[in-house]
């Protein structure tokens, strides 16, 4: 017998009646014998386990039925169930405030987890949509200053060459390209690779092939895949057009692949679309045969792998190191020797992902368990007026277990209830983040409510309600009938149900603390990073994307193109200044490169600063001041004495102060150039207090040919002046695209998205747990008041003032909440390092947030324990003790 | 909400679809029939894949209602070991047969060619 049939066989003995076991086992092993004999071992192998799937069936239905029907024939499980199900809804419709108060509450708790739940599963935890994607990692260079750089071209050659331990390499960068009509232009969003990318990550064409070695030789590089949907739309479909021509930013390109469907680009945050997004048009990244020294120090190669199915991380490991040193040796010049370094692809994805969604993902548990211990307080609270319904139930034959189950139930289907709810909030709230979320979440596609988060959602549910159901339940189930029937229910505080009571209480007050001195460091962190200066002024300026063709523009019809539209743009109405730049703030551009001063001993380690081009205008466009010197003007071209500007973090790194670089001479690229100004520092990012230091070449005087930045300074809406831009633009190219016009208000934005969103998020969950400490303060407070009616009563008969009862019970509310704020305290000063990376111009550990946060609670906590202490003191001795006898 | 009456097994005296077949087949095989052979019978003639589960059920209740009587064989080698269980049927499981088929007959007195044809 087979395995299958083994097991098909053992499905059969355990779904078969046990009476009638034996002879059922003997009937089948018969049969099959006598089919094998007749028929073949193929046919008695699908008789055998067609009779294991007829097994169960016939088990589920019979246990099914059993389970449905009350009396001694059936168990009567699933009929009770029911039962107690529509009576729990029942209660429930009876107190209306009860019931909705807990469903939000858990409808909050639950859908906050569901949805980071859903984001934890899509981003970190999901496999990256390649075949074998743990096989596939990032190379990077090193050196002793720089840690994570792409790679130089001619090194990408000879580690492609030497190295053994990958199936295959490939290098990438983005490479717009420009289709279209004169005047109905389109930058196509494009990327350059070298051959055999895609064969790399694991894709295959649909149709024609991918790059080739030969495709890489300049000359044979005129050739590119389509991706599926620019076939689809700019192509129709059409499945002869591979050999057709193209024209591509002036040149002719013959299409020699199209792209299946799901195409995921590996993506990069230098030079590339990101991962994920979409990239219409794939070219081929030429690798330079010969070698020259600029094709070893500009490292500007993305570059991704395949490991090798039998070579392990230690042996590639080793395998670089080696190959590394081999390619160090062809270094002219070797300053510091490079090295190559492998980051797992998805670890390079995900990046920073990780810690927030950790810290989100403990935020939204904490407020999972305070939502159930708020719910527990509830309950319990109902419950104590529930005694007499349980006494009768108990005294009419109900057992305690079928009291507990019933209990519990109840709990199920308040659960249930919210957690309904919940996961519709949190439908709605990935639907809201995939729509309008920051754009910069890594992977943000892959995050959806599926089978599995729904799962979590269902398990989340079910321990909350245990949770939070089950000691209300098992309390008030073990009251034995007689106490329960007792006229009055009158508990001495210090009972062990009250103490329970105010201990969570305790736990509620620390975890709402942590939360809210969380919130409150993302707060003064974001507060800090929007109120700093960001070094240019955003509002009230305009900027687009322009890429020149380098197929009709060379260099010199660039720089005429570049200055004519600025003074173009300049005379528009609305425009108060126009200027090209290679790049905009915050956008995470990052070209160095290093220079020598003249007049000071050769330090060619450290002298180095990030460049940027720029034309005449730009202070002015981009709100950047003049700190000392001059700007540049339309008289700094080409053949006039070479400037540049530079910031105040380079004058101040490499002279004294911005006034005395005036004039220094610099050795950039082989030229000598002098130091015309000094412009004020832009800051890194949002949350880098400080600047990198710069340089600025004139466009007209030095350039690369790369997509410049439009920016222009308007006195009106920015976004009003978008159409006469392009107006402008197209007059002067009717060829030429205007790419992505938006405000720069709306560039500076962007890059502070994503901790706009976590700060939100914290925040909501902070707010979310300082309610729900203050209600569960209230109710234990009141309750313990409504208990001690009597003993109040007393006290006031024997001459008790209004103020005397309520500093009573402001006593016992003070040894609750110094523990909680205490807890809270030491749980915060572990748990808030976890926000270290998100913070900015703030500790971890900020005095003054503890303290304001800890004052905060501490009142609250005294409002929540005032009002309950308010109402005891009002109540006149006669009627406390009248309350008191007839409870 | 508590339920206090019993509830009795009825005396049933009708059979069920499922129940007839399987008495059925234990009147056409009157060599001391069991589960298999009984499934196999109704199967070869009905086309109908069975459960050998549920053939068993049925002829635990028929047993139980008197309809028939069942007793325990030898092991044989074939079946692992494993005894048979062989039924037969009663007085009162022929006189339900009977009268099923009577009321069957009665019910399609007539009706034969259409029946077939429809």
């Amino acid at each position: 017998m087979t395995l299958i049939e083994r097991l098909a066989l053992a499905i059969i003995k355990i779904t078969a009646p046990a009476s009638d076991r034996e002879w059922i086992v003997g009937d089948v092993l018969e049969e099959r014998e006598r089919i094998r004999a007749r028929d073949g071992d193929g046919v008695a192998r699908r008789m055998i386990l067609d009779d294991a799937v007829r097994g169960v069936g016939t088990f589920a239905r019979t246990r099914w039925t059993l389970a449905r029907r009350t009396g001694p024939r059936g168990d009567g499980f699933m009929s009770n169930l029911l039962h107690d199900a529509r009576y729990a809804l029942r209660l429930l419709r009876r107190s209306p405030g009860f019931t909705v108060t807990a469903m939000m509450t858990l409808a909050l708790a639950i859908g906050a987890n569901t949805a980071i739940f859903s984001a934890v599963k899509g981003v970190l935890m999901s496999p990256l949509p390649y075949p074998d994607p743990d096989r596939l990692v990032r190379l990077f260079e090193e050196s002793d200053r720089t840690p994570h750089f792409p790679m130089a071209p001619a090194d990408f050659r000879d580690y492609r060459n030497e190295l053994q331990s990958f199936a295959g390499l490939a290098a990438f960068v983005r490479g717009d390209l420009q289709i279209g009509d004169p005047g109905h232009p389109e930058q196509l969003r494009g990327m350059q690779v070298t051959s055999g990318f895609f064969g790399v990550l694991g894709y295959r064409p649909m149709m024609g092939r991918d790059f080739e070695a030969a495709d890489e030789i300049p000359g044979n590089d005129a050739v590119v895949i389509l991706s599926h949907a620019l076939w689809m739309r700019r192509f129709s479909g059409d499945a002869a057009v591979i050999g057709r021509s193209v024209r591509l930013s002036g040149k002719s390109f013959r299409i020699v692949g199209v792209l299946p469907q799901g195409v995921q680009h590996v993506g990069s945050t230098y030079r590339s679309y990101g991962h994920g997004e979409p990239v219409d048009i794939w070219s081929v990244l030429v690798v330079p045969r010969e070698d020259r020294p600029g094709l070893r120090y500009s490292h500007f190669f993305n570059v991704v792998a395949r490991l090798r199915p039998d070579v392990t991380w230690a042996a590639m490991e080793e395998d670089l190191r080696r190959t590394g040193q081999s390619v160090a040796r062809r270094y002219p010049v070797s300053p510091s020797p490079w090295r190559s370094r492998a980051v797992p692809l998805k670890d390079e994805i995900v990046g920073t992902a990780e810690s927030t969604l950790m810290a989100l993902g403990g935020a939204a548990t904490a407020v999972l368990i305070l939502a159930c211990i708020n719910v527990a307080g509830l309950l319990l609270g109902r419950g104590v007026g529930r005694g007499r319904e349980i006494g009768v139930r108990a005294a009419l034959g109900a057992t305690r277990v079928r009291l507990t189950r019933q209990l519990l139930i109840e709990s199920v289907v308040l659960a249930a209830l919210g957690g309904a709810i919940g996961i519709a909030l949190a439908y709605g709230a990935i639907a809201a983040l995939s729509r309008f979320g920051p754009s910069d979440i890594p992977r943000l596609e892959s995050i959806t409510v599926d089978t599995q988060v729904l799962l979590y959602a269902l398990v989340a549910t079910i321990a909350s309600s245990l949770l939070f159901g089950l000691a209300p339940a098992l309390r008030l189930a073990s009251a034995g009938v007689a106490e329960t029937l007792k006229e009055s229910v009158r508990s001495i505080a210090g009972s062990p149900h009250h103490r329970i009571r105010r201990a969570l209480a305790a736990v509620q007050l620390a975890l709402a603390f942590v939360l809210v001195v969380s919130s409150g460091l993302l707060f003064r962190s974001f507060v800090a990073m929007i109120t700093t200066s960001p070094g240019f002024e955003p509002a009230g300026a305009i900027t687009a994307s322009i890429e020149l063709p380098v197929a009709r523009y060379d260099l010199d019809a660039s720089t005429a193109f570049y200055a004519r539209a600025a003074e173009r743009i300049r005379g528009l109405p609305g425009v108060v200044d126009a200027a090209f730049t290679s790049d905009l703030p915050w956008t995470g551009y990052d070209e160095n490169t290093g220079f020598t001063i003249l007049g000071r001993p050769d330090n060619d380690d450290g002298t180095e600063a990030r460049y940027h081009f720029i034309t005449p205008g730009y202070l002015r466009s981009s709100g950047v001041p003049l700190v000392a010197g001059r700007d540049l003007t339309t008289s700094d071209i080409k053949d006039a004495p070479l400037v540049i500007l530079i910031n105040e973090s380079t004058a101040r790194k490499y002279w004294t102060s911005a006034q005395a670089a005036i004039g220094a001479r610099v050795n950039l690229w082989g030229f000598e150039r002098t130091v015309a100004g000094v412009i004020g520092d832009v800051r890194d990012m949002p949350w880098n207090g400080h600047a990198v230091p710069a340089l600025y070449f004139p466009v007209a005087q030095t350039w690369q040919s790369q997509r410049m930045l439009l920016v222009a300074r308007t006195n009106v809406d920015p976004t009003s002046t978008i159409e006469t831009i392009r107006h402008a633009l197209q007059e002067l190219d009717p060829e030429l695209p205007m790419v992505n016009p938006r405000p720069l208000t709306a560039v500076a934005g962007a890059a502070m998205s994503t901790r706009r969103l976590t700060l939100w998020l914290v925040g909501v969950f902070g707010i979310t747990a300082l309610v729900l400490a203050v209600i569960g303060i209230y109710g234990v407070m009141a309750q313990a008041v409504s208990q001690r009616a009597h003993e109040f009563g007393v006290r006031q008969a024997l001459g008790a003032t209004a103020a005397d009862i309520i500093r009573l019970v402001f006593s016992s509310a003070t040894l609750m909440t110094s523990a909680g704020l205490i807890a809270g305290v030491a749980l915060a000063l572990v748990s808030t390092r976890l926000l270290a990376s998100l913070l900015y111009d703030v500790t971890a550990l900020d005095p003054l947030t503890f303290s304001m946060v800890a004052v905060l609670l501490a009142a609250s906590a005294a409002v929540a324990a005032y009002l309950p202490a308010r109402r005891a003191s009002r109540i006149s001795a006669a009627d406390a003790l009248r309350i008191a006898d007839s409870c | 909400m508590f339920h206090i009456v019993e509830h009795n097994a009825a005396m049933e005296s009708t059979l069920g679809e499922f129940e007839q077949l399987v008495l059925i087949a234990v009147v056409r095989l009157d060599d001391g029939p069991y589960g298999a052979t009984i499934r196999r019978e109704i199967e070869e003639r009905t086309k109908r894949r069975l459960s050998i589960s549920a053939v068993y059920t049925t002829l635990d209740r028929l047993e139980r209602k008197g309809f028939v009587r069942s007793w325990i064989g030898e092991p044989t080698p074939a079946r692992g070991g494993r005894r048979r269980k062989h039924f037969a049927l009663q007085p009162a499981g022929a006189r339900a047969l009977r009268a099923a088929y009577h009321a069957f007959g009665a019910m399609t007195a007539g009706l034969e060619r259409r029946l077939k044809t429809l």
